[in-house]
């Protein structure tokens, strides 16, 4: 009877598909010397494309050079809507679409983020593919030169606060 | 967060998600006929799962071989129904011997081509492999410690405390394991 009962379990799990993981990387390098983050965005391109496709840019195959521009164009405005950098006094930084760089399942979006004169205690906001994937866990590794820091990011948690030493 | 903690973290995740649960039924397979007093055959069978998933996440990752993700998915479900099936059969049986151990072996290979795909979009291109690779894996291998233990509290409590044989909760473990197996094979069916 308790091997009965321990067996709905089994047969619970049958029930239920396997999760896909949806995760997207953030690599944030600091400049000092063009006082400038480069951002690179590493995501699965099937995603991407559920994502520009869902959110009403339309349908793309990132891999058609021709639809390069509107790609772009979309990729940098859910960019600007999603990700954002404050520094400590409380300034948002301009973020700058560089590109986008697309091979079979994995795409890198190249961004940059201007004007940082220095990094200290900066607080992120990245709620990236959020909305399209509740589950969605987004990783962001910042490497400010001397020190680095890597948080998760997620839709119950889109704003963290990074502390480096002075 | 440091670098090393994160990676670990997204091993331990990763085979500890319960949404993704193809490896858990895997090591219930593997490890659930097993009890505390087996925790010699245990360590084997779960050193050599580690060898091979290490190796074949390696080959993966690092663009050696490309094994294509449907298959791989496919294939780990039929991995778990021949371990279940190996359970209930007369060299299964026999806690002696060493078939588990190849077994474990040689599905480890598969199961970490499936660890791979996952691990391709974490690591980090611009830095030396070993600082994703080692913390990732250590993070697998601890997630895989916790489990094995959970399993071996369940099959205690099962056979020490409600007196269910080792026999019947073998075959218990068998077909509940093969159930699932079968459903997942029926859903990632690539052909």
């Amino acid at each position: 009877m308790r091997l009965l009962k321990f067996s709905i379990l089994f047969v619970l799990l049958a029930g239920f598909g396997l999760h896909e993981y949806y995760v997207s990387i953030f690599r944030l390098t600091y400049n000092s010397t063009q006082k400038q983050i480069k951002g690179e965005l590493k995501v699965f391109s099937d995603d991407l494309e559920n994502l520009l496709k869902t959110n009403g840019y339309g349908t793309f195959a990132l891999e058609d050079v021709s639809q390069k521009e509107k790609i772009e164009a979309a990729l940098s405005t859910e960019l600007k809507k999603n990700f954002s950098y404050t520094d400590k006094k409380q300034n948002t930084k301009d973020i700058e679409l560089v590109g986008f760089e697309y091979q079979e399942d994995l795409t890198w979006i190249y961004f940059t983020v201007n004007k940082v004169k220095f990094i200290e205690t900066p607080q992120l906001y990245i709620n990236w593919m959020v909305d399209l994937f509740p589950g969605q866990v987004n990783i962001v590794h910042l490497d400010r030169g001397d020190e680095e820091r890597s948080e998760f990011f997620s839709k119950d948690k889109p704003t963290i606060n990074f502390v480096f030493s002075e | 967060m440091r670098s090393f903690e994160m990676f670990t973290r997204l091993g331990i995740d990763h085979i500890t998600d319960v949404q993704g649960y193809d490896h858990i039924i895997f090591l219930i397979a593997l490890c659930g006929i097993y009890t505390f007093k087996d925790w010699k055959k245990i360590l084997s069978v779960v050193t050599i799962f580690t060898i091979t998933h290490s190796l074949s996440l390696a080959l993966a990752a690092f663009d050696v071989v490309k094994p294509k993700s449907e298959y791989i998915e496919f294939l780990i479900p039929v991995t778990i129904f021949l371990t279940a099936l190996y359970n209930v059969s007369k060299w299964g049986l026999k806690s002696s011997g060493n078939g588990k151990v190849i077994i474990s072996g040689l599905f480890g290979l598969v199961h970490g081509f499936g660890f791979s795909g996952f691990y391709r979009m974490i690591m980090m291109d611009t830095k030396p492999w070993y600082e994703s690779y080692l913390p990732f894996n250590l993070g697998i291998e601890l997630g895989q410690i916790a489990i094995v233990l959970v399993i071996l509290i369940i099959s205690f409590i099962f056979q020490q405390i409600f007196k269910i044989t080792l026999k019947t909760w073998n075959i218990f473990i068998a077909g509940g394991v093969s159930f699932i197996s079968i459903t997942l094979m029926v859903k990632t069916w690539p052909f």
